[in-house]
């Protein structure tokens, strides 16, 4: 890969709308708007990270320790006033660190390394001295910065500017090209920077070079991740594709390699719908939920169903016929006896709205998470049309582009986890609504029929929880009883139908 | 007043705007060829830049159009992450319609009365660098001097200014040791920075024209009981420069200020910019808008606190804790209030946002009808809480 052939002086202008793009990211992320403060940055209080994650493989890196660095004008201490990493955190070089304040000045202290903060040594709201050391970073060999960055960070090219600007603009002294970070490393390992093969643009010394040079003179050590390709996606600032590289780590000579663990460890962090579940999750236990729990004789549900598939009037409509539809539409016939259970409560308790249109919401495992889309207005649907709208809303769930208009109106909520296993749940109300069904596998089970007779019968168990502040148990228990009823003996649904 | 009369279209364009994204490199020419005026017997051109030579610094300045907080801090914020200061330097200036700007860490509630903000339309902001709060005005001039790291130099800019008003208009100023600019031992100004890896800015005021008596009256905040670790401001006794020349205005400081920063920089540059804070000229500036005007960054930013009541007591009854501007919990001390109300203003207030649904539902709640008088003073200082309002 390295190669000193590679040392051609690129016309600037070939490469002006490449450094363009590459500057793209710096610093200017597409905000989302509600948490996230004007600096761009990790807040602590809403934890939307803005940089990207490696997935890690355990760094036998150095702890080094970050020294807070001088601010300038005579300043020896301030005042840590916000951490953007916790220890544990992965950080790129250049990620914000910390905010500190002196005297009107506020600082963000960015890392000079790439690694895992293995300690912060000050908490929110100490004094910090200048020159004392601020985190420990335990310094990683991986390399995620790619060429381009490299230029992003010194370069800095205005448009229209000359050629021979490219060599002036990096320290002149030795006029090799490269980064503060890799001569520091140089300078730690005592190595002259002529001796290092550059292999980034115009022969550029990457910190890969380094490390590499640094590896190839330290031949009695192993190396035993070498052979490691962590995938690891692209920080933010650096727009272009990243090659993927293997990463020798760095290591000091005194500390003896253990041998490689055999599971890793890997955080990520919470975004899109994960988040979305778990800020939802988090407001609804705080609704005093009440479970109750029933079983439910399937048998001529199952034969029903087994005896409308070969019905040509679902055959030539050609729509997937299974249990839910059923499921949704008693539930919903079961609400109009019941409305307290299709009904919200406002946060504060102190109002109860009983909703017309039953939204009867359904929960669907797909590959980005759990997420509920609603049936609307099942009151007004025949199980035909519940199944139709089923179908379009798997559909589109599969493909990861429900609209909020399906995910959101919702007010009372199923959830078929006996598709996956499983026979009683307590399943978790979702706010604002005050019900929600979780409904078993079914199982064929011996059971004993009116003439004292051990038959075959399908069962099925559900699981309801209900808001014990607006919902008592009887009424629950009527309603299971209702819709046990419609499902037990599917002709009794004739009976209600609207 | 001078009317710059060259025009001169620039051929590289690109000579300041280092760092715009791909894709919006026509910006500069739209940006250029405009003939913004914001004073209607001066005429500015808006004129190219010449390209740059090597190792030469260049200033530049430019004049916001918007008389709006948020828009001006969104840009403000822009300039800071976007452009690149290596071989120059902003000087930008603008004012604002009243309102009140906060430091990054501090506390609202303790730095102004918000029903006094709210009644008289004055807006709450916060900005991005540290420091204290302070009243802006259309009678006030913020200059945020913009630079790379390395040459970020606060006194320097002081200076500029405290020079270029000297010459124009005989006054004499001075920097305290805390860095304001002071004249006949009043403060006429007040500085701040923000310092990043890269980029550095230092801004300050400079009252020219203020309402005096709307600035004591809103930076007049009661005591509402509340402790906490934010900044605090330090008060001093303000003066405006009008006061003492009547013949200066914030237009006409503009102008000298914006001329005296360009002679300085050591190539022939341009005039004065007036720009548009749009999403157009500054792509990405409508994020950064939505991002300062919103409660999270107004409100939820704010340390945590606590706030005792009855303020004042030894023993206080209610001991409240807010964090990110939502309160986190509630502590009942000395079991002085009635078991039955204690619930009710538990469930009322416990994990409530600071904000107007809140001052709804406890106006409507019935909790305080039925507890004692003496707990009214209790439901003035949380509405008083709950008066945040973000236009």
């Amino acid at each position: 890969m390295a190669s000193a052939a590679r040392r051609i002086v690129c016309s600037f202008r070939q490469h002006k709308l490449f450094y363009l793009k590459s500057r793209l990211q710096y610093n200017a992320v597409a905000l989302p708007i509600s948490h996230i403060g004007p600096c761009g940055y990790v807040e602590k209080s809403h934890p939307i990270t803005t940089r990207f994650f490696h997935s890690s493989k355990p760094f036998c890196g150095e702890k080094v320790p970050f020294k807070l660095s001088d601010i300038g004008e005579g300043i020896t201490e301030v005042t840590v006033k916000e951490w953007y990493v916790k220890e544990g955190d992965k950080v790129a070089q250049f990620d914000p660190i910390c905010e500190v304040q002196s005297d009107k000045a506020s600082v963000t202290i960015t890392s000079r390394y790439d690694g895992i903060i293995s300690k912060l040594h000050y908490a929110t709201d100490d004094m910090a001295k200048v020159g004392t050391p601020l985190v420990d970073i335990e310094v990683s060999g991986s390399v995620t910065e790619e060429p381009v960055e490299e230029l992003q960070e010194k370069d800095a090219i205005p448009l229209g500017e000359r050629d021979e600007s490219l060599d002036t603009l990096e320290l002149p002294a030795e006029k090799v090209l490269t980064t503060p970070s890799v001569r520091k490393m140089a300078s730690d390992h005592k190595i002259n920077l002529r001796d290092v093969q550059g292999t980034g643009r115009d022969g550029r010394i990457l910190k890969e070079d380094m490390l590499r040079h640094i590896e190839s003179l330290r031949s009695s050590k192993s190396a035993p991740k070498a052979k490691q390709q962590a995938p690891q996606e692209q920080p933010n600032k650096a727009a272009v594709s990243t090659p993927q590289q293997p990463s020798p780590p760095t290591k000091s000579p005194q500390i003896v390699r253990p041998a490689s663990p055999v599971g890793v460890d890997r955080t990520e962090s919470i975004k899109g719908f994960k988040r979305a579940m778990a800020k939802s999750m988090t407001a609804a236990l705080r609704i005093p939920h009440f479970g109750y729990c029933d079983e439910i004789d399937m048998t001529s549900m199952a034969s029903l169903r087994h005896s409308l598939k070969e019905n040509p009037m679902v055959k030539e409509r050609a729509i997937k016929l299974s249990f839910m539809p059923f499921f949704i539409k008693a539930a919903s016939m079961a609400l109009n006896h019941f409305p307290v259970l299709n009904s919200s409560v406002d946060e504060t308790c102190e109002n109860i709205t009983y909703k017309a249109s039953h939204n009867i919401g359904f929960a669907m495992d797909t590959s980005l998470g759990l997420i509920v889309p609603n049936v609307k207005n099942v009151q007004s649907l025949s199980v035909m049309d519940v199944a139709i709208e089923l179908a379009r809303l798997q559909e589109l769930g599969n493909k990861g582009t429900l609209g909020t208009a399906d995910l959101t109106g919702g007010t009372f909520t199923l959830s078929n986890i006996g598709s996956i296993g499983g026979t009683y749940a307590k399943p978790v109300i979702m706010p604002p609504e005050v019900a929600i069904g979780a409904i078993g596998r079914v199982q064929v089970l011996p059971r004993f029929n009116n003439k004292g007779e051990v038959v075959r019968a399908s069962i099925m168990q559900v699981s309801w929880s209900a808001d014990h502040r607006v919902i008592d148990g009887a009424s629950m228990a009527r309603f299971s009883n209702l819709w046990k009823a419609y499902l037990e003996n599917p002709s009794t649904m004739i009976l209600d139908l609207k | 007043m001078q009317t710059a009369q060259h025009k001169s279209t620039c051929p590289s364009v690109a000579g300041a705007m280092a760092t715009l994204r791909y894709g919006h490199t026509l910006f500069f020419r739209q940006f250029f060829q405009g003939n913004n005026t914001r004073l209607g017997n001066i005429n500015i051109n808006t004129s190219g830049i010449h390209s740059l030579n090597n190792n030469v610094s260049k200033n530049l300045v430019f004049v916001s159009n918007s008389t709006n907080i948020f828009e001006n801090l969104a840009l403000e914020d822009w300039l800071y992450k976007n452009f690149d200061f290596e071989k120059q330097s902003l000087l930008f200036m603008w004012s604002n319609t009243p309102c009140v700007v906060i430091g990054r860490h501090q506390n609202p509630w303790v730095e102004v009365n918000l029903k006094d903000m709210k009644k008289n339309g004055v807006l709450l902001s916060r900005r991005n660098s540290g420091g204290g709060t302070v009243y802006h005005d259309t009678g006030n001039l913020n200059c945020s001097f913009f630079s790379s790291r390395a040459r970020y130099n606060r006194r320097s800019n002081l200076e500029y200014i405290c020079q270029s008003l000297k010459s124009n208009w005989n006054l004499d100023l001075t920097i305290s040791q805390r860095e304001d600019i002071v004249l006949n031992n009043f403060k006429v100004s007040g500085t701040a920075s923000k310092l990043g890896h890269k980029n550095a800015y230092h801004h300050c005021t400079l009252l020219v024209d203020v309402d005096s008596s709307m600035l004591q009256k809103i930076l007049h905040a009661s005591q509402i009981g509340i402790k906490c670790n934010s900044t605090p401001s330090v008060r001093s006794p303000t003066l405006n420069l009008r006061a003492i020349c009547s013949q200066i205005s914030v237009d006409e400081i503009i102008q000298v200020l914006g001329n005296y920063f360009i002679k300085n920089s050591s190539s022939q540059c341009c005039d004065l910019n007036f720009v548009n804070p749009s999403e157009e000229n500054f792509p990405g500036i409508n994020v950064l808008k939505l991002s300062f005007s919103n409660w999270h960054w107004i409100y939820g930013k704010t340390p945590s606190f606590v706030v005792n009541w009855p303020f004042g007591y030894q023993k206080p009854e209610l001991q409240i804790v807010v964090q990110y501007g939502i309160i986190e919990s509630l502590h009942i001390l000395n079991n002085t209030i009635d078991r039955k109300y204690s619930e009710k203003l538990t469930e009322l207030l416990l994990h409530q946002k600071l904000d107007n649904n809140l001052y709804n539902s406890i106006i409507s709640s019935c909790v305080f009808k039925n507890m004692k008088d003496s707990y009214s003073n209790l439901k003035e200082i949380l509405l008083l809480l709950c008066s945040t309002s973000v236009s």
